[in-house]
């Protein structure tokens, strides 16, 4: 009998160098460089930004820097967050996907596909030089020579040798960039857009003191604040579910803050979901509303953590949800469950008849921001909107519109030059007196 | 947001005859489920006020519940509190989705969820809540007006004709519930009386949905489904949130059996005949397979007879009382 035949399923370098590198913009492959020094900052010095935002103050502060710098010629990545060990860029760092994940920490680093898709994108010289306390290694890559080499999965090493050094630093250079990405670089607008990216995908760790240069400017947290008072609260909910943490808030943001909001998610303290308003986090789905410009004060964050990377329903980008994760779908359910009272409250605010929403709105306008560390770190709480019920008693404001010659012909007849608002209050008291008393 | 109920200011929630041959319908079959090893009377119930708190004097004489919420969001404070039969029930002043996230996923609850007003979007929002705080074995129950309802657009739609609130009813519809039934919804599909069929596929579907992204092989054991009318169409669907093996524990205590459950689509139509006192003594003294309606004192026609067989056990009798 003949040895049946078998299918070939080797991977292809093309689809990695070209392909693959299709799914995600330019800024968001730079994210995924910063991501690998923020894992490692994780992994080598135990910083859990999570400890930020349950316990305040009190956590240790960050104390690292992770510097980018673009040219039209190159990008350079450097940070002091522990650096790369010879055994992990031997056995790990370079691998193209997490063949097991090691389930006993917490992080960033999930598919084992982000750096290497990064340096492919943008461009085809990439040098790395790492150092840890007591080792140094570079790595050069021609991606050109690499790529025609088919059956050579490996990336040779310039140098591998011990080495004392005070800290573990990390440099990652990319030469000979795609046309693509120098014309960005050359925009000024890119500076911005990557600025603005950085602010709001690790406004934790920027809050806690991690300090992100892009071509010398600093990155500041970009983190929206609810809006609390005595009579209002935001919803907080801490649960545990499958060895993951999941912690929801919701509630208003202040008045004064005029940008739509929507969900805010994270995953070890990386934000992947920005002010979501779409089916992503439920709007539009089963029997929840739409996002409606009535719902734009409405804020909302899920906090997912988990020591087992692989539990969090990320994305391979970072950039959106895994929305089959069966966490993701534990997660949804209550940030719905919990954040119907904020939706029913914001109905009422915008209700259709604006007089009776009047003691909504002096509660909304009366609560100050409130940063969400500070709602994460006390207990459960339930959504609170005290709203002080008008009596019988209260004065309401009536407005209306009528054609100013109509107006005029009422004020000749009254015979008396009168102001339009006591021609409304003179008619109305008209009508009563005749048919209410 | 739906705006809070006030039916309680039209009837006196006692003396609906059909409502009460329903409690009492319900009561019987719920008897059946400590034979299952359902501790009823551990359960909280949970459900909708008025000031005549007929559900909780009802489930806590006959089925001995004695942890009670009451959640109601009219604006009838003192009297909700003035009427309060019993002093272990909790009343919370607040939408049912306000008190929903407290709600302990450790206690079995016995929940009515008792609407006047037909099924929308925020309904199928309390519907979900409930299913995803209750602990397994709990009871959920679901009344609504069974009337195609075009959403509440405020004062312009007043004026609109027959024609096209039908229609401003399917295309809120075909928004609201396409997504759990199968077939698009036309404006012949809700130009009728009454729309429980499309009720209950909607409300099954979505309640399956819940269940299966709740997961632990949680089901809805159905085991109710009425139709009734003391002015307005009205219809029940209810069930045990249960597991396979519940409903194989449930089916060995006979719960099935009786023949009021149902556990399908087609729903048993509670309508029982007005009988004076004095009839309805002659009834049931003479009550029997082979009474037919030629044979009776008085004139009653066959369909009205054959329901007052049905439901004689639980037929309410009034008298005026002076206090």
């Amino acid at each position: 009998m003949s040895t049946p035949p078998v299918a070939k399923a080797h991977p292809s370098k093309a689809f990695f160098i070209h392909m693959i590198t299709r799914d995600l913009s330019l800024s968001d492959c730079i994210l995924d460089l910063v991501d690998n020094s923020i894992h490692r900052l994780i992994t080598k010095s135990g910083v859990d930004v999570s400890e930020h935002l349950f316990g305040g103050t009190k956590a240790r502060r960050i104390d690292a820097v992770i510097d980018i710098a673009f040219t039209p010629s190159k990008l350079s990545v450097t940070d002091d967050c522990g650096g790369i060990s010879i055994e992990e860029a031997k056995e790990q760092v370079f691998l193209l996907g997490n063949p097991v994940q090691d389930k006993s920490q917490t992080g960033l680093g999930v598919y084992g596909i982000g750096m290497k898709r990064a340096f492919f994108k943008i461009g085809n010289q990439i040098s790395i030089v790492s150092h840890t306390t007591d080792e140094e290694f570079k790595i050069d890559i021609d991606v050109k020579e690499w790529e025609k080499e088919t059956d050579e999965w490996h990336f040779p090493f310039t140098y591998a040798r011990q080495k004392e050094s005070t800290t573990g630093r990390t440099q990652i250079q990319v030469s000979e960039l795609h046309a693509a990405v120098s014309d960005q670089f050359v925009s000024k607008a890119f500076k911005n857009i990557l600025l603005e990216k950085i602010s709001t995908a690790y406004a934790l760790f920027l809050k806690a003191g991690l300090n992100i240069k892009v071509s010398g400017d600093d990155a500041n947290a970009d983190i929206p604040e609810l809006a609390e008072s005595k009579h209002l609260r935001a919803v907080r909910q801490m649960i545990k579910k499958d060895g993951v943490d999941i912690l929801i808030m919701a509630g208003l943001s202040p008045a004064a803050d005029k940008k739509p909001r929507g969900w805010y998610v994270f995953c070890n303290g990386r934000m992947v979901l920005d002010a979501d308003k779409t089916e992503r986090t439920g709007w539009g789905t089963d029997s929840r509303p739409m996002f409606h410009a009535k719902f734009n004060h409405f804020l909302g964050y899920l906090y997912l953590r988990s020591n087992d990377v692989q539990k969090l329903p990320w994305t391979t980008t970072k950039e959106g949800v895994d929305r089959e994760s069966p966490i993701y779908q534990t997660a949804l359910t209550e940030m719905w469950l919990l954040s119907r009272p904020v939706l029913n409250f914001l109905n009422e605010l915008y209700s259709d008849v604006k007089e009776q929403s009047e003691p909504e709105h002096s509660l909304f306008r009366e609560a100050k921001p409130v940063p969400p560390q500070r709602i994460a770190s006390r207990e459960n709480t339930a959504f609170k909107a005290t709203v002080k019920r008008q009596s019988d008693d209260d004065l309401v404001s009536i407005q209306y519109r009528r054609p100013k010659k109509q107006l005029n012909r009422i004020r000749e007849l009254l015979g008396r030059r009168r102001s339009g608002s006591s021609i409304g209050e003179y008619t109305f008291d008209w009508y009563y007196d005749r048919n209410c008393k | 947001m739906a705006e809070p109920s006030d039916s309680f200011k039209q009837f006196d929630y006692a003396i609906r005859p059909s409502k009460q041959v329903e409690r009492k319908i319900m009561i019987e079959v719920l008897l059946g489920l400590p034979r299952g090893g359902y501790d009823l009377r551990q359960y909280r119930y949970l459900g909708f006020g008025s000031p005549f708190y007929v559900d909780f004097v009802m489930f806590h004489k006959y089925l001995f519940i004695r942890e009670m919420v009451c959640v109601e969001w009219a604006d009838v404070e003192r009297r909700m509190r003035f009427n309060k039969p019993f002093k272990f029930i909790k009343l919370r002043l607040c939408p049912l989705s306000a008190y929903i996230p407290t709600m302990r996923r450790t206690k079995r609850h016995l929940v009515w969820l008792d609407y006047d007003r037909s099924l929308d979007p925020d309904i199928l929002e309390d519907i979900d809540g409930c299913l995803n705080r209750v602990a397994a074995k709990s009871v959920l129950v679901i009344t609504v007006d069974a009337r195609p309802k075009p959403p509440d657009t405020g004062v312009e739609a007043q004026g609109t004709t027959a024609e096209n609130r039908e229609l401003l009813t399917a295309e809120a519809y075909r928004s609201w519930f396409g997504r759990y039934i199968d077939k698009t919804i036309t404006r012949e599909a809700i130009a009728r009386v009454h729309v429980a069929p499309l009720f209950y596929d909607v409300v099954i579907e979505r309640i399956r949905q819940t269940l299966t992204t709740r997961g632990g092989g949680l089901r809805f054991l159905q085991i109710f489904n009425f139709f009734y009318r003391d002015g307005a169409p009205m219809w029940t669907v209810g069930g045990v949130v249960g597991t396979a093996e519940d409903e194989g524990v449930l089916r060995d205590a006979g719960v099935f059996n009786h023949p009021f459950v149902r556990t399908g689509k087609d729903y048993l139509t509670i309508s029982v005949p007005p009988l004076t006192v004095r009839e309805k003594h002659w009834l049931d003294s003479r009550l029997d397979p082979n009474l037919t309606a030629a044979k009776l004192a008085f004139e009653l026609d066959e369909k009205l007879l054959e329901n007052y067989r049905k439901f004689y056990k639980q037929y309410p009798t009034y008298m005026e009382t002076l206090l």
